[in-house]
C-alpha cells in the first residue's frame, strides 16, 4: 500500500527523519510506536503531503505522490489534535467535504448512528465538547470511505468507554479490508490491535515487519519488553523492508 | 490557475461563512459608524473630521487587519491541515483564507462607515477615497499578517512579528525617514523622500489621503512641490495602484513560502 | 428725489441730442463753445472725446453713447462729468495712458477702458488722476490695462462700483486694480478686482477707507498697504490671492469684518503684516488659507474675535513680534493653530476658543481650568524642514505632539493661552 525510500526530513538545520526505509502492507493493522518527538507524527504527514521530505521517495499504491496529488482521496486523516473551524457546524464541514470531492459521502447515514453526531448537525463546532470533537474528526476520516486509514494517537483523549468504542471500530474497519496505520505509544492498544509493527527511534526505523515475527525473534512475549530490548542499544534487525 | 480557482469556489464560502460569524466584527462595524457618525455630528468642521477619520482608520485598520489575520492562521492550522488532507491545492486555500478574511475586515470596515458617511450625507469624493483606502489598507495587511504567519511555525513568534511589523509600518518607518529627511536636510530630498513614503503601505495611503482630502494644499512650499509631483488625480490613482502592488506582493509572497510550508 | 428728476431730465435731454431728427443733429454739430452740456457718439456731430472735452464748459457734462471710441492720451485739466450711457467702449489701442485728470472734482462714470498697453519707462493707467481732490470714478469697467485706476498725489477722492480686470500676464507683467501713491482721504468702495498684481495698491495714503471691495485672484496682493497710516478696510472679501492683504510699514490700520479665503502656497498668507504697530483686525475670517495671518515686526496691535478656519496655520509670528494682544479668536480645523521661530513669547493670548483644547472647566464660568499650548511640536518640525511635511498628520507625528505636550522641551513655554474658552464665542461660526 505505502513504500517509502530513503525518507529524509530537516527542520531548521535538524535533522527528523533520517533516512527511513519501510513498507506498510495493505489491508493490514500498523502499528507506529516510538518514543516522544522520534518523528512518528512527521513521518505521518510526510505521507499525508502536510510535510514535504528533504529527500526520498513516498509511494502510495504504487504511485509517487506529489503535493497536490490526487492520492489524497485515498487516504482518511485522524489528526491528533482535532480542531475545527469554531463557527462552522457538522452539517456545513460535511457539505464543504462533499464539495471539495465533487460526491456524495457515501457512508454518511451510517457513520453519523455509529457516532451518534446527529444532534450536533447544526451546532458550531465551538460549543462542542472534547469528546464529541473527537468523533466529528474519526467521523470525517471515514466520511468518503477511504481505503487507508492514518490515526495519530486517536484514543488519546477519549474516556475509557471510548476507547473501547473506537478499538471495536478499527477492527470492523479492518475487517472491511481497510489499511490502517495507527500511531500510538499505548504498547497495549498496539499489541491488541496491529499486526505490524514500525518502531521509530531518533529518525530512524529500528524495526518494520511483523509484530508476530518480532517476538519470535526475541523471544519476548510482551511487546513492552520487546520495544524496550530493541530500544536498549541492540543492533537494528529487521529494518530491510519485508 | 484553473484548479486553483476550482478549488476556490468550493472553499469560499465555507471559509468565509466561519470568519463572518465572529461576534466581535459585529462590534468592529459598529466601531467604525459610530466614530465616524460622531466625528461628522460632533466635530466642528467637515474636513477636520476627515482628517481625524483619517488618522483612524490608518491606524485601526492596518493594526486589526494584521493581527486578526494572524491569530486566525494560527487557530486555524488544524483545519487547514484538514483541507489539505483532502484533494484540494494550497493555492486555493491561501486565497480562500485571505479572500474570506478581507471579505470579513474589508466588508465591515466598508458597512460601518459607508452607512455613517451616507447617514450624514458626507459621501464626496474626498470620504470615498477614504473608503477605498481603507478597503485597500485591510486586504493589504490581512495579505501581510497572513505571509508573516506563514514564515513562523511558532505561534506566539508569529504574532508578535505581525504586531513588531505593524509598528513598524505606523511608526517606526516614519521615524526613520524623519531622522534622514533631518539628516539630508541641506540636500534636495523631495523626490527620496516620496520614494521612502511608498515603501510604507501605511504612508501611501496617508499621503494620498492627504491629496484627495485636500489636506497637503494648507502645506506651503513644500506642499505645493508635492502638489506638482501628483496633481490631479495622480496623487489619489498612485497611492491605490501603490496598495493594490502592497496587497499582491507579500500575498504571492507568502504563497510562495505556503507552498513549501510544512502543517 | 430731485437728483433723480434731473438725472431722467439729463437722460432725455441727451437722448434727444443723440439720436433726435437730422435737422437737430446738424444743428447740434456746431460745436459750441462752453456748452454745460454735451453728447458723444459714433455717429453724432461730437464723435470723439477729446473733442467733447476740450468743447465742454468747466463743470459741465459729457454724455457718451454706446459704441467704441479708439482714443487715448485724453487730458482733463478742467473740472466736469464724463458719464457713459450703454457701456461705451474706449479702447486705447495699447498706446498708453487713456484717460488723464489734472483737475479737481472730475466724475468719470459707464465707461469701459481698456487697452493702455504696458511699458517699461512710464506707468500706464485706464483712468489716471494726478495732483487733484474730489474725483468721483464710479461704475467703469477697466479691462487690459497696465494699471487700472491711477491716483497720484491725491484727496478726497471716491472710487465706486467699478469692475478692474488686469492684464493677466502674471505678477511681473501686470500693473495693479487701484494704484495710490500719495492720497488723502479716500473711499474706495464696492469695486471688484481680479487678475492683477495688487487689487489695490497703497503707498503713503492716510485717512481713507476701503469698504467692500470683492478682491478675487490677484498675482501679488488683494490689497497691499505700504507706508500708509489711519486707514481702515470694513467687509471686503479677499479670496485666492497671492496673499489676501498686505499690511507693512503702516501705523492704525484698523481692519473689520473682513473675509480672508484660499490663499494657498510657498508664501501665502490671509493677511500678511510686516512690520506694523497699533493696528487692529476684529471679526475677520481667515478660511483655508496656506497661512491665516503672518506677522512680522508687528507690535502693539490687537486681533479680537476673528476666525480662523481650515487653515494650514492660522497664525505665523515671527520672533521680531511683541506686545500684541489676541483676544476672543477662535481657531476651527487648522492643521496647525500657531508656529513661530522664536524661543519665548512676547504676546498675550487669552480667552480664545481652540478647538484643539482638551482641558476641562470644572468651576463652570466658560473657560477652561488648564492652559493651552497651541504650538505643537511638529508644527515647529516643518517650520524648520519644509520635507517634514509629508509626516503630516501621521502616527508618529501624533507621538512626538503627545510627548512634547507632557514634557515640553523644544516647544516655547511661554506660547499659551491661560484663559481658552470652551466654547467659540457667539458669532465665528460661518
Amino acid at each position: 500500500m505505502i513504500e517509502i525510500q530513503g525518507l529524509r526530513k530537516s527542520y531548521a538545520g535538524r535533522e527528523i527523519l533520517k533516512g527511513i526505509d519501510l513498507r506498510i502492507p495493505r489491508g493490514r493493522i500498523t502499528g507506529v510506536v516510538g518514543p516522544n518527538a522520534c518523528g512518528k507524527t512527521t513521518l505521518m504527514k510526510c505521507i499525508l503531503g502536510l510535510v514535504l521530505p528533504s529527500a526520498g521517495t513516498i509511494r502510495v499504491d504504487g504511485r509517487l505522490i506529489d503535493p497536490a496529488g490526487g492520492f489524497r482521496r485515498l487516504i482518511g486523516y485522524l489528526p491528533q489534535t482535532p480542531s475545527f473551524p469554531a463557527n462552522l457546524a457538522l452539517q456545513e464541514l460535511i457539505a464543504l467535504l462533499e464539495r471539495l470531492r465533487e460526491r456524495e459521502a457515501p457512508r454518511k447515514r451510517e457513520l453519523l448512528e455509529r457516532f451518534r453526531l446527529q444532534p450536533f448537525l447544526k451546532q458550531p463546532f465551538g460549543q462542542l465538547s472534547g469528546g464529541t470533537r473527537q468523533k466529528v474528526a474519526a467521523f470525517a476520516s471515514l466520511l468518503f470511505d477511504p481505503p487507508l486509514l492514518i490515526c495519530d494517537e486517536p484514543t488519546a483523549g477519549l474516556d475509557p468507554v471510548s476507547r473501547v468504542q473506537f478499538k471495536d471500530l478499527l477492527r470492523s474497519l479492518n475487517a472491511e479490508g481497510k489499511t490502517i496505520v495507527l500511531v500510538s505509544h499505548f504498547m497495549n492498544e498496539v499489541d491488541q490491535l496491529a499486526s505490524e509493527l514500525v518502531f521509530l527511534a531518533e529518525g530512524r526505523a529500528l524495526y518494520s515487519g511483523s509484530l508476530a515475527e518480532l517476538r519470535a525473534r526475541l523471544g519476548e512475549n510482551d511487546l513492552e519488553r520487546a520495544i524496550a530490548e530493541l530500544f536498549a542499544g541492540e543492533s537494528p534487525r529487521g529494518t530491510e523492508p519485508s | 490557475m484553473k484548479r486553483t480557482l476550482q478549488d476556490f469556489r468550493k472553499l469560499i464560502r465555507y471559509e468565509a461563512i466561519s470568519v463572518l460569524r465572529a461576534r466581535w466584527l459585529g462590534l468592529y462595524g459598529v466601531f467604525f459608524a459610530a466614530f465616524t457618525f460622531a466625528l461628522l455630528r460632533f466635530g466642528n468642521d467637515p474636513a477636520r473630521a476627515a482628517a481625524s477619520l483619517s488618522s483612524l482608520v490608518l491606524l485601526v485598520v492596518p493594526m486589526i487587519s494584521i493581527l486578526y489575520a494572524s491569530i486566525t492562521w494560527y487557530a486555524a492550522e488544524p483545519f487547514t491541515a484538514l483541507l489539505l488532507t483532502q484533494p484540494m491545492s494550497r493555492s486555493a486555500v491561501w486565497l480562500a483564507r485571505w479572500a474570506s478574511l478581507s471579505l470579513a475586515l474589508g466588508g465591515t470596515y466598508l458597512a460601518g462607515t459607508l452607512a455613517a458617511l451616507a447617514f450624514e450625507g458626507a459621501l464626496y469624493s474626498g470620504t470615498l477615497l477614504l473608503l477605498a483606502v481603507g478597503v485597500l489598507l485591510c486586504l493589504s495587511f490581512v495579505a501581510i499578517g497572513m505571509a508573516v504567519s506563514v514564515c513562523f511555525a511558532d505561534r506566539m513568534k508569529g504574532i508578535g512579528a505581525a504586531f513588531a511589523l505593524w509598528m513598524y509600518f505606523a511608526l517606526v518607518h516614519d521615524a526613520l525617514v524623519f531622522a534622514a529627511i533631518h539628516a539630508f536636510q541641506d540636500y534636495p530630498i523631495e523626490t527620496p523622500a516620496l520614494v521612502l513614503m511608498a515603501i510604507n503601505p501605511i504612508d501611501l495611503a496617508r499621503v494620498g489621503l492627504l491629496l484627495g482630502l485636500d489636506l497637503s494644499a494648507m502645506l506651503g512650499y513644500t506642499g505645493r512641490i508635492l502638489m506638482k509631483f501628483l496633481s490631479g488625480g495622480a496623487g489619489p490613482a498612485i497611492t491605490l495602484g501603490g496598495l493594490v502592488v502592497w496587497t499582491t506582493f507579500p500575498f504571492w509572497l507568502g504563497l510562495r513560502r505556503f507552498e513549501k510550508r510544512d502543517l | 428725489m430731485t437728483s433723480k428728476r434731473t438725472l431722467s431730465a439729463l437722460l432725455l435731454l441727451a437722448i434727444g441730442i443723440g439720436v433726435g431728427p437730422p435737422s437737430e443733429r446738424a444743428y447740434a454739430s456746431l460745436p459750441p463753445s462752453s456748452a454745460s452740456e454735451l453728447a458723444v457718439c459714433p455717429d453724432c456731430a461730437i464723435s470723439t472725446l477729446s473733442d467733447a472735452i476740450s468743447a465742454i464748459a468747466p463743470g459741465g457734462t459729457i454724455r457718451v453713447g454706446p459704441g467704441v471710441y479708439r482714443e487715448n492720451g485724453l487730458e482733463i485739466l478742467k473740472p466736469l462729468r464724463l458719464v457713459g450711457d450703454g457701456r461705451p467702449v474706449l479702447d486705447g489701442g495699447g498706446a498708453g495712458t487713456i484717460l488723464r485728470v489734472r483737475a479737481p472734482d472730475v466724475e468719470i462714470a459707464g465707461l469701459v477702458v481698456e487697452n493702455s498697453g504696458s511699458s517699461a519707462i512710464e506707468d500706464r493707467a485706464g483712468i489716471q488722476v494726478l495732483d487733484s481732490s474730489g474725483c468721483r470714478i464710479r461704475d467703469n469697467e477697466l479691462r487690459d490695462n497696465h494699471f487700472g485706476i491711477y491716483l497720484g498725489k491725491t484727496r478726497s477722492c471716491v472710487i465706486e462700483n467699478n469692475a478692474i480686470t488686469g492684464s493677466g500676464r502674471g505678477e511681473s507683467a501686470a500693473g495693479n486694480g487701484i494704484h495710490v501713491w500719495y492720497g488723502q482721504d479716500l473711499l474706495i468702495l464696492g469695486n471688484a478686482l481680479s487678475g492683477n498684481r495688487d487689487g489695490i495698491y497703497l503707498e503713503f495714503v492716510g485717512d481713507s477707507r476701503i469698504i467692500r471691495n470683492r478682491s478675487i485672484g490677484n498675482f501679488r496682493y488683494g490689497l497691499h498697504f505700504m507706508f500708509s497710516n489711519d486707514d481702515e478696510y470694513d467687509g471686503n472679501l479677499f479670496r485666492g490671492n497671492g496673499s489676501g492683504v498686505a499690511v507693512m510699514y503702516s501705523r492704525n490700520i484698523r481692519m473689520t469684518a473682513n473675509r480672508f479665503e484660499t490663499s494657498l502656497g510657498g508664501a501665502a498668507y490671509g493677511v500678511l503684516l510686516k512690520d506694523i504697530s497699533a493696528s487692529q483686525l476684529r471679526d475677520n475670517r481667515f478660511i483655508g488659507n496656506t497661512v491665516g495671518a503672518f506677522l512680522e515686526g508687528t507690535t502693539r496691535s490687537r486681533f479680537e474675535g476673528n476666525t480662523f478656519q481650515g487653515n494650514g496655520w492660522a497664525l505665523r509670528v515671527l520672533g521680531n513680534t511683541d506686545s500684541n494682544t489676541f483676544t476672543g479668536n477662535s481657531f476651527l480645523a487648522n492643521t496647525f493653530d500657531v508656529s513661530t521661530n522664536a524661543g519665548t513669547n512676547l504676546n498675550r493670548f487669552e480667552r480664545n476658543y481652540w478647538d484643539g483644547y482638551r482641558g476641562v472647566d470644572l468651576d463652570r464660568d466658560g473657560i477652561g481650568d488648564d492652559a493651552y499650548r497651541p504650538v505643537r511640536l511638529s508644527s515647529l518640525l516643518i517650520e524648520r524642514n519644509g520635507v517634514a511635511s509629508l509626516l503630516l498628520h501621521s502616527f508618529f507625528f501624533a507621538v512626538l505632539d503627545q510627548a512634547e505636550h507632557a514634557i515640553p522641551a523644544l516647544t516655547p513655554e511661554t506660547y499659551r493661552d491661560d484663559a481658552p474658552l470652551m466654547a467659540p464665542p457667539p458669532g465665528a461660526r460661518r
